[in-house]
């Protein structure tokens, strides 16, 4: 019989770390079984180029559907990592025995729809710590600490893989429904490999799996039953390769199966095994002196003690993280935990991105995308970074382009931020990097092998599902910045033809603003959007053609959103101030107005428009106010012409003695019956307003008589010192340039 | 029969602390009457080896307690902070009892105390008949503390003005006490330290030099976490509270006290215990010592002036009495707080027509 010794480990721990280490410094195999998917066996010659930095992932996924993936995250401080290093150091055969990608992939399809996370989940079948137990009979508050304290900070490891095994024999015995099916199947597949290896001519062969899985494989059943278990399992074609991982995704809050708490504790564990925490506690103090916080020499030393003092207290060989954090709350934060919950991320969690080399195979994309970012030097981080651009530096131009277009491929590493100040010339952006988005980014390999082609292949499939004018005026806002003359041209024409073939005037308004964003973008950016410019001309023409017919014969509430379409668009054009745009517009507008049967809020607003413009005289706009105030028109629609035409415009009739002289004069001079008649629809329009501004119309009011004229033109607001203000003169006539 | 009208801790709970020191299994530091986590056992309650119970003092995190008697043990002085009412000086007490067997080392702080009160102060006939010496020297209790190597207690320690406050800087960090008018000093012995406690509700008070708090390790005593908690201390010291003023009322159902912490409660929280109701909050603090001192005074007023039995009508003045501390915004809260939940509630009818008779 040769040598099995089986190591049952956690994941993630520095101590089962460490005794794998010893384990197999004692052991000296000449093989290694190690729980991993065969497919990844020939990654493993990438560990020793010494390149490599964990935390990275082993990341498997289906070839056709990239989406359906699994990772295998390894830390530093990871029983896996330390053994396949040892094999690569040490020169010894290691093996990947678990259930090879291309079954458990075929699994995992089968078993739960398209999950983007993917992350792999050890314990399936019941979310609850079978070493809950334990930890219970022992005196522990859960699995977590029982396991910290009895396995993970233990000196000695004399025995200690023995003694896992006995536990967690008897847990299984206990609880037999822990263990899900698929768990069942990979340990069939890994007796199965353990019995191929034992045929072979290895003498001691080391097994390291979870140490759920050692009472399996130490107990042989007959070759039949295995055989049967793993009978007829679904195949798919499985890819495998190294990516970069965070601490972040290490953390059990982020959802990963087999998640610790407390990564950057594990990794300080695993590099000082011997320190009696003055590295924690000062790495504790640089980082708050990092936040402007004044920690001393002295602090360090006495939270060391405090926290020394109550392990002492509480019975424990050493301080754990627990007695660490009171420690430092009672000492550095004067009793209040504000001081931890501020380095908390840097600490615990510890903010930390593997690197994988280069030559690791990849999906072109991958490697495209990691090309653009060595060049532009926009690397992944693992904590959110701001950016500012500049987009009339060259570098700060091209960096922009390629988030636009990362962004365009809904990978959702970088987003765009609004940025203050004025100018166009300026993009801030946040970047914040998870590990899901690689996948993301092989999930978009199928459209091209470089960034720019899968661009373009993937925002034309998205188009041609596109039937609305404004979701493509959308995405073409979107794909502008990006620099994609050919897409935006087929883009172009995608929207020209659903515009022609439209009738629905109320998008092809919606459009408008977003079409003149473009347009204007051409001037910032020096690119030629003459296509778009013309664009925009046709879809006025046809707005012009039809738009009168849905002002019609509408209700108010219709009437109201039409309102909102026609603000937003005469915004976008007063901002573009194109000529013959401009007249095309107000020549609508003027139809609109002019028209009988547009509903009375709209040519309310019209009238306004052209007020504004210049296009309508005062007298003339004093005939149509007192037009549509006659007796003849129903009330309700006076109040709607009114609310038009004063929409939003408290502070107008405020600063603008234009319109307010309009107004007033035309109010005063309205007999008296008329006037209460129409008092309830004025009051209707001036509540729109906000207190404010009704408060400062009043006092408005108060200086002007019932006629209409300033009852005061001097004297209450004009109250100067003459002696006092021509002091002030020379300084104004210096300021302005006048001289004497 | 004892006619003490309180009893220092040590005398209270003497046989506790004698099986304590009895059953003794761990180290003891020097100077300490029991072990570390004897000290902590006494505060929290337990089982001893010889199945002796111990009566929890603390009721609440047993974690802050054991931090707050390790920070003892190295030789940093403890600062306990809280509302009032979060049972800081109780807990200094008791440590200082179980620790020292000593609970009377302690100086009030006021805005009036002064240096010779934590220093040293003269017996001016004797300095004047005798000239300086070490008999003319009044000692104060922290003096007497480093001598003793005993548990010195400071209470509200921010009310002191920081010219007294930062004389302790050398006493906690050189261990001694120089006298300079007899060139001598006093030098701290194992087992000296100090407790200081102090509210962080109250204005105007004088925050710690940074120079001093540095030589504090500060603990935050929380309110009670939940309802259960919080009337299981209400009744504990109501309790006890009984059996020292030989009252002749019955004692109170569970269900008045629970009444009497859930309005103090729902008040503090500022909204009802179901999350339903948003409710003004009032000045007051409403700990968990005032609805302590609630219970007892409607105890007292059953037992004397009333039936015996505990009613809506003997709770209610005190629990006014609480609330209403300013009596024009208070007594607002109050009356809302009186028409919108409990008027509504089932049972506690008797409660809202008590509070219609008295305001």
């Amino acid at each position: 019989m040769k040598d099995i010794h089986l190591l049952g480990i956690r994941h993630h721990g520095p101590g089962s770390a460490r005794n794998v280490v010893e384990a197999l410094e004692r052991i000296r195999p000449d093989l290694i079984l190690l729980e991993g998917p065969a497919e990844a066996e020939d990654l493993i010659s990438f560990m020793g180029e010494g390149q490599m930095e964990p935390p990275v992932a082993l990341l498997g996924y289906q070839h056709d559907a990239p989406q359906n993936a699994v990772f295998y995250p390894f830390a530093v401080f990871s029983p896996e990592w330390q053994a396949i290093r040892y094999a690569v150091r040490e020169k010894v055969a290691l093996r990947f025995f678990d259930l090879p990608l291309a079954y458990s992939l075929a699994f995992e399809a089968g078993n739960r729809d398209v999950d983007m996370t993917g992350v792999k989940d050890d314990e399936a079948a019941d979310p609850s710590d079978p070493f809950d137990l334990l930890a219970e009979a022992a005196g522990y508050p859960d699995g977590e600490s029982w396991w910290n304290m009895n396995i993970e900070q233990r000196k000695e490891s004399e025995g200690i893989f023995e003694a896992v095994k006995e536990a967690v024999s008897m847990l299984r015995d206990v609880l037999p429904g822990h263990t899900s099916h698929k768990d069942l199947v990979r340990e069939a597949w890994m007796r199965r490999m353990i019995r191929s290896a034992q045929k072979e001519s290895f003498e001691r062969i080391a097994v390291i799996c979870g140490a759920w899985h050692v009472p399996a494989l130490g107990y042989m059943p007959k070759v039949k039953e295995d055989n049967e278990l793993l009978k007829g399992l679904p195949k798919v074609r499985a890819e495998c390769t190294w990516i970069p991982w965070t601490y972040d995704r290490l953390t059990s809050r982020s959802g990963y199966g087999a998640g610790i708490d407390s990564p950057g504790w594990y990794h300080y564990l695993w590099h000082y095994p011997d320190d009696d925490g003055s590295i924690w506690v000062s790495h504790i103090a640089s980082l708050l002196r990092q936040k402007n916080m004044d920690i001393s020499v002295a602090h360090v030393i006495e939270t060391l003690r405090l926290a020394h003092a109550t392990a002492a207290l509480r019975g424990m060989p050493a301080p754990t993280l627990e007695e660490y954090n009171e420690a430092v709350t009672t000492v550095m934060g004067f009793g209040d935990d504000i001081l931890l919950r501020l380095i908390r991320e840097s600490l615990i969690v510890g903010n930390r991105l593997g690197k994988v080399p280069a030559t690791v195979p990849k999906v072109p994309l991958l490697i495209d995308v990691e090309r653009f970012q060595k060049r532009l030097r926009v690397p992944f981080t693992a904590e959110i970074k701001e950016m500012t651009l500049d987009l009339r530096k060259d570098t700060d131009r091209e960096r922009s382009l390629f988030l636009h277009r990362l962004a365009l491929l809904d990978i959702d590493w970088a987003t765009e931020r609004p940025v203050g100040g004025k100018g166009t010339f300026k993009e801030k952006w946040s970047l914040y990097h998870r590990p899901e988005q690689i996948v993301c980014i092989i999930e978009r390999a199928i459209w091209g092998n470089t960034v720019k082609e899968a661009v373009e292949k993937y925002i034309s499939c998205r188009m041609s599902g596109f039937t609305r004018i404004p979701e493509l005026t959308e995405l073409l806002n979107r794909v502008i910045p990006a620099d994609l003359p050919e897409l935006v041209e087929a883009m172009t024409i995608r929207l020209d033809r659903i515009s022609a073939a439209s009738t629905d005037i109320i998008e092809m308004l919606e459009a408008v603003p977003d079409l003149v964003n473009i347009v204007r973008y051409g001037d910032v950016r020096n690119l030629d959007f003459t296509k778009v410019g013309e664009m925009l001309r046709a879809i006025v023409a046809r707005i012009l053609a039809g738009g009168l017919l849905v002002c019609i014969n509408i209700d108010g509430e219709a009437a109201g959103e039409m309102l909102e379409n026609l603000s937003a668009t005469d915004y976008a054009v007063s901002i573009l101030n194109n000529e013959e745009l401009n007249s095309m517009w107000y020549d609508f507008v003027q139809v609109l107005r002019n028209s009988a049967g547009v509903h009375p809020l709209l040519s309310g607003y019209s009238a306004r428009i052209l007020y504004n413009k210049g296009k309508i005289s005062r007298d003339d706009m004093r005939d149509t106010l007192s037009f549509y105030s006659s007796a003849g028109y129903a009330p309700s629609d006076t109040a709607h012409w009114f609310e038009g035409f004063l929409k939003a415009s408290g502070s107008v009739l405020l600063l603008d003695d234009n319109l307010w002289q309009l107004v007033n004069s035309w109010l005063c001079g309205l007999s008296d019956e008329s006037f209460i008649e129409l008092l309830p629809v004025i009051r209707r329009t001036f509540c729109n307003f906000s207190t404010f501004e009704r408060r400062k119309l009043g006092e408005k009011a108060r200086r002007f008589e019932l006629n209409g004229h300033l009852t005061c033109d001097e004297g209450c607001d004009c109250d100067y010192n003459e002696e006092d203000a021509s002091r002030v003169i020379p300084l104004v006539g210096m300021l302005l340039g006048i001289d004497k | 029969m004892n006619t003490l009208l309180r009893q220092h801790a040590e005398q209270q709970f003497a046989e506790e602390l004698h099986e304590l020191k009895k059953n003794e299994t761990d180290p003891v530091p020097e100077n300490w009457e029991m072990s570390p986590q004897s000290v902590v056992t006494y505060l929290m309650g337990g089982r001893l080896d010889n199945g002796f119970e111990v009566s929890p003092k603390y009721i609440g995190n047993r974690r802050l307690i054991e931090i707050a008697v390790a920070t003892l043990v190295t030789d940093r002085a403890l600062l306990l902070y809280g509302l009032p009412g979060t049972a800081k000086s109780w807990v200094s007490e008791h440590m200082a009892a179980a620790i020292s067997g000593d609970s009377t080392l302690i100086v009030q702080g006021t805005a009036g105390t002064g240096e010779e009160a934590i220093r040293y102060g003269w017996n001016y006939a004797r300095l004047l008949a005798e000239g300086p010496s070490v008999e003319a020297l009044v000692q104060t209790p922290v003096m007497k503390a480093m001598q003793e190597g005993k548990i010195g207690r400071i209470e509200e320690l921010t009310r002191i003005g920081s010219d007294v406050q930062d004389t302790l800087i050398t006493i906690l960090s050189e261990k001694t006490l120089p006298i300079p008018e007899l060139n001598k000093e006093v030098q701290a012995i194992r087992g000296f330290n100090i407790i200081a406690t102090a509210n962080n509700r109250d204005k105007g008070v004088n925050d710690l030099s940074s120079a001093l708090k540095r030589r504090f390790s500060t603990v935050i005593l929380p309110l009670p976490e939940t309802l259960e908690e919080e009337v299981d201390i209400v009744r504990r010291r109501v309790e006890s509270f009984e059996k020292m003023m030989q009252l002749p009322a019955e004692r109170p159902a569970l269900d008045e006290i629970r009444r009497v912490v859930t309005i103090f409660r729902e008040l503090r929280q500022g909204a009802t215990n179901d999350g339903k109701t948003k409710l003004k909050s009032p000045s007051g603090t409403l700990s968990t010592a005032e609805a302590i001192s609630v219970v007892n005074n409607g105890l007292a007023m059953a037992g004397y002036f009333g039936d015996g039995q505990i009613h809506a009508e003997d709770l209610v003045s005190g629990i006014l009495g609480a609330v209403v501390k300013d009596p024009v915004q208070d007594k607002v809260v109050w009356k809302e707080y009186m028409e919108t939940v409990v008027r509504n509630r089932e049972g506690w009818k008797d409660i809202y027509r008590a509070s219609r008779d008295v305001i």
